[in-house]
């Protein structure tokens, strides 16, 4: 007999008590980076994260395109930061998009992930997967520009760390994308977080 | 007797237990768990799969942090191998004779994921075992840790400030003797005079000295000190 489990766990977020003051900037960082991983992977991502916060219900708390903007513009490494908060509500809301979203690109990540893991061993010539290593340029190519072009304008990070954070995004988004991501993905966050 | 299998691309954990009402899979009789890159089975009991679900749920919330932790707990180990690879090891059961010896797995990081997820699945199927749940916290390890890492440059600072303060307490502490070499108080017109009258009064038999020697020390003093030290100031700060 199998069962398979579709449902999400029946499992609420917490709010932690140490973080009288709101949510901490790092969290903030953090989920905006998340996002735009996914706009990296897939580019009409900005669209279906829209198509999804009404599936989702969550209109409530992002009413608009404009609104779903200013949420992101919460990470004080942006551009156009404008020295706002989110609230847990807002914060809840973009880690159900983040995690819906991942449940489906789970195969994309698992590629990208296991070519990476090929080219840091060296197998990728011998495997004659040169095509593989094309995608996960391309995924890191675009997450470069679209992390440089919505940062502050000296770049907060050079080339080779915005690298490293696009490579550790992927691991990132793969855990998110199980049955309990969201759960996961909401300790991570406060993980290490400063109040 | 109830099977329930958790399959995903690279792992499938069975449980096999029975039900004590309905469909619930309440008692564990016995989990299996095996990947599709290795031919070893994790096989245990009741104990063995608690103790997997907390280390495998630590570890995977650690390296979504983006901090790898090596996580022992009890039989189960798991630890970082390189920035891809993770390695599993479990060591034998002494109650359990089948398990002969320690099984070593190293796991990638979809590998990995594949048996977290596998668990979690476990975790949140409210038909099987309802009563396993979920492990995030990993500020128990964390600590450990940290503690390991950071008290060594701790206590080294607080004992070097220590010998440091014992070290200077001997020094003694330098006494002002600026008063006999100061020049600036001597060149004052007053002062010279003063001090010239009690210096006769030392040698009393030459009542001429002290007339003479008062004139020539203070006539030269007031123009040479005027002079030079007026002069340099502007010149040096014009050059700047």
């Amino acid at each position: 007999m199998q069962l398979n489990i579709s449902a999400p766990a029946n499992l609420d977020l917490h709010v932690p008590k140490d973080f009288v003051r709101g949510c901490p900037r790092s969290v903030r960082m953090d989920i905006d980076h998340l996002l735009l991983a996914i706009e990296a992977l897939d580019l009409e991502a900005v669209e279906v994260m829209l198509v999804l916060i009404e599936q989702l219900g969550l209109q409530k708390t992002i009413p608009s395109r404009v609104a779903f903007w200013r949420l992101r513009n919460t990470n004080p490494l942006r551009r156009n930061y404008q020295r706002a908060s989110l609230s847990w509500d807002e914060l809840k809301a973009l880690v159900k998009i983040v995690c819906t979203l991942t449940k489906q690109l789970d195969t994309g990540l698992r590629f990208l992930i296991s070519t990476h893991q090929q080219i840091s061993e060296g197998k990728i010539e011998a495997l004659g997967l040169q095509q593989n290593q094309a995608y996960l340029e391309t995924y890191i190519d675009r997450f470069k520009s679209l992390y440089i072009s919505r940062m502050r304008s000296p770049s907060p990070l050079n080339n080779e760390e915005i690298r490293d954070l696009a490579l550790q995004l992927l691991t990132r988004l793969l855990l998110c994308s199980g049955v309990a991501g969201e759960y996961r993905l909401w300790h991570s966050l406060f993980d290490g977080a400063i109040a | 007797m109830i099977q329930r299998s958790y399959s995903l691309p690279s792992c499938t954990l069975l449980i096999d237990g029975i039900s004590i009402s309905g469909d619930t899979l309440s008692i564990l009789s016995g989990f299996s768990c095996r990947f599709s890159h290795q031919s070893e089975v994790i096989e245990g009991g009741l104990e063995l799969l608690k103790v997997l679900v907390k280390v495998v749920g630590a570890y995977a919330q650690a390296l979504k942090s983006n901090i790898p932790l090596t996580i022992p707990e009890g039989q189960v180990r798991l630890e970082p191998d390189g920035k891809h690879l993770h390695l599993l090891s479990i060591t034998a059961n002494e109650a359990n004779a089948n398990t002969t010896q320690k099984i070593e797995i190293k796991l990638n990081t979809i590998q990995l994921f594949d048996l977290m997820e596998s668990l979690d699945r476990l975790c949140c199927d409210p038909m099987t075992l309802p009563d396993l749940c979920l492990v995030t916290q990993i500020s128990d390890y964390r600590s450990q840790a940290q503690l390991n890492s950071q008290a060594v440059p701790a206590i080294a600072g607080v004992i070097s400030l220590a010998i440091a303060a014992t070290v200077l307490y001997f020094v003694p502490t330098p006494k002002p003797e600026t008063k006999p070499e100061q020049p600036v108080p001597t060149q004052t017109k007053p002062l010279p005079k003063v001090s010239t009258s009690p210096k006769p009064s030392v040698s009393p038999e030459s009542t001429s000295t002290p007339t003479s020697s008062a004139s020539p020390e203070s006539s030269p003093t007031p123009t040479s000190s005027a002079i030079p030290e007026s002069s340099p100031t502007p010149t040096s700060s014009g050059n700047n």
